[in-house]
């Protein structure tokens, strides 16, 4: 059974690009755009791995990862934070909050596919 | 540096300021003593009074003179004595009263002498003697009067001198309150700035972050097409727009770090960083570039005194900067080395080139944003050494060039052991 990633993203030529890249290396994808379609989708599409986002309109990249680490069914899964923010001011704050790992914008494709096989411990 | 400046002119109004007080409490001083010392010239004569007023009694009834003149040198004297207790707390006028009244009991003595003289010439003798005694005492009192006055004088002069040193102290309150006005203004001033500063680097900031989202996208598509089939004309292109958006990257990240290192803000993650390992790993990471265009990359480490304290990411940006444009600007086959060694107290890194050098009169700007050298055409932000040289004063360091058009640049950092 292919493992589900799900991408919640604003920005929806990142989001395809994504889905593009995913699905080629074989793994489902749920998109999500906004804080309430993230969590909506989330439960929905039951996901292995989630990539966030961080820079959400309103900065709701924040309050989406805190609800994701605080509801049972999800605290589980690991999420992979995308951020435009550097890494020096984000990263350290994301990885408190319970991200797998950290990836800068713009990010070498490579560079988040390992993040995400490392993620499902493919 | 304003700051310092407005601080340095408050200091000096207040020490105008405290120098104008101390005066102004010195001659208030001088002012009270004097006052002690009327005060206490006014107390004797007052006793001498009272004592002159018995002696004249006492001779009055030696020389039996009459009860009438006893009350008329009796009523002289009271008025003399009321006169030096006005003069305690008066003015010229009161001195001026004392001496009229003095000179009424002088002529009422003279009037008793006349009538001793006329009348009773058997006590003419007695009566003789003990007023010239009399008016010797007398005399001393006016004289010591006479000094009272002096002394009053003094007081006058010293309460003009203190009101023209008021005045001067006032006007000087006033010039440090123009002053300190002018601190505080240009205080607000600098908090302005600074509070521009700041919006800059925030625009700046989220500028660059929303520039990070859309070049993740060219990036990631670009090299899904590079993956395609595509033509080797189509795929070179392609990568023109790659390279591209890689600079597009480093301006980007570039300018951030210059808004930031403008603003004092340049935040630095102090460690023990072994310093060798870091100019290291930015040689061996150019040696591919270096190789590429068969320049000799030589690395000389002469120091082996243990770590440094510095931020290891900022240190390996400033040596790669410094390593890229020595590399850059060296024509093919030429040499670059870098050399670190021990300098009182401080480490200090070498990169020299054999490359085309810089003309003595932009080598001063060179440190300047976005500067280019004359005639350069090889790309970059123009930002590096605006960057590098933030990066070592961060760190409490220094940084300098010495150039040679032709033959070569050495560009040398000291940093704080």
């Amino acid at each position: 059974v292919a493992k589900t990633i799900l991408v919640i993203e604003d920005d929806a030529d990142i989001r395809r690009l994504l889905k593009q890249r995913f699905e080629s290396e074989g793994y489902d994808t749920a998109f999500a755009w906004d804080a309430v379609t993230a969590l909506t989708i989330a439960r929905k599409s039951e996901p292995d791995l989630i990539i966030l986002d961080l820079g959400l309109p309103g900065g709701d990249g924040w309050v989406v990862m805190e609800r994701l680490q605080t509801l049972a069914p999800y605290a589980m899964i690991p999420i992979v934070v995308v951020s435009a923010q550097s890494a020096e001011t984000s990263a350290e704050r994301a990885t408190e909050a319970g991200a797998f790992a950290f990836v800068e914008k713009p990010f070498q494709m490579e560079t988040l596919l390992t993040a995400v096989r490392n993620g499902l411990g493919d | 540096v304003s700051v310092q400046a407005g601080t340095w002119r408050a200091l000096a109004a207040l020490t105008l300021v405290v120098a104008a007080g101390t005066g102004v409490v010195v001659v208030l001083g001088n002012r009270v003593e004097d006052a002690r010392t009327q005060s206490r010239l006014l107390s004797s004569l007052h006793i001498d009074a009272q004592r002159l007023h018995l002696e004249a009694l006492e001779a009055a009834l030696a020389a039996r003179v009459g009860p009438a003149q006893q009350r008329g040198i009796h009523s002289a004297r009271v008025g003399m004595v009321e006169a030096i207790h006005g003069l305690r707390g008066g003015s010229r006028r009161d001195l001026r009263l004392l001496r009229a009244r003095n000179a009424r009991f002088s002529s009422a003595v003279e009037r008793e002498l006349e009538a001793i003289e006329n009348g009773r010439a058997a006590r003419l003798h007695q009566a003789g003697l003990a007023t010239a005694f009399w008016f010797t005492k007398l005399e001393r009192v006016v004289l010591r009067l006479q000094s009272a006055e002096d002394v009053r004088y003094d007081s006058v002069r010293h309460q003009r001198d203190a009101a023209w040193i008021a005045l001067l102290a006032l006007a000087l309150l006033a010039a440090g309150g123009f002053a300190w006005r002018a601190t505080i203004a240009r205080r607000r001033e600098n908090e302005r700035l600074r509070e521009l500063g700041r919006m800059k680097e925030e625009f700046v900031a989220s500028v660059s972050h929303e520039l990070r989202t859309p070049l993740t996208s060219i990036r990631g598509y670009l090299e899904l097409v590079l993956e395609g089939d595509s033509t080797p004309e189509q795929a070179d292109y392609l990568r023109v727009i790659d390279r591209n958006a890689d600079r597009l990257l480093d301006l980007i990240n570039d300018l951030l770090d210059v808004a930031q290192a403008e603003n004092g803000h340049l935040v630095l993650n102090r460690e023990p960083v072994a310093l060798e390992s870091v100019v290291a790993d930015a040689v061996a990471g150019l040696e591919p570039t270096a190789a590429a265009r068969q320049i000799e990359l030589g690395l000389h480490v002469a120091t082996e005194d243990g770590p440094v304290d510095l931020d290891r990411k900022r240190i390996g940006q400033l040596v790669d900067n410094l390593l890229s444009n020595a590399l850059k600007f060296t024509p093919d086959g030429g040499s670059v080395d870098v050399r670190l060694a021990p300098e009182n107290g401080h480490v200090r890194l070498d990169v020299s080139d054999t490359g085309i050098g810089i003309p003595e009169a932009e080598q001063a700007r060179l440190f300047e944003r976005f500067f280019r050298a004359s005639g350069q055409s090889i790309q970059g932000t123009g930002l590096g050494l605006a960057i590098s040289k933030a990066i070592v004063e961060a760190h409490g360091g220094e940084i300098a060039v010495r150039s040679t058009e032709g033959i070569g640049t050495t560009f040398s950092v000291l940093l704080p052991r």
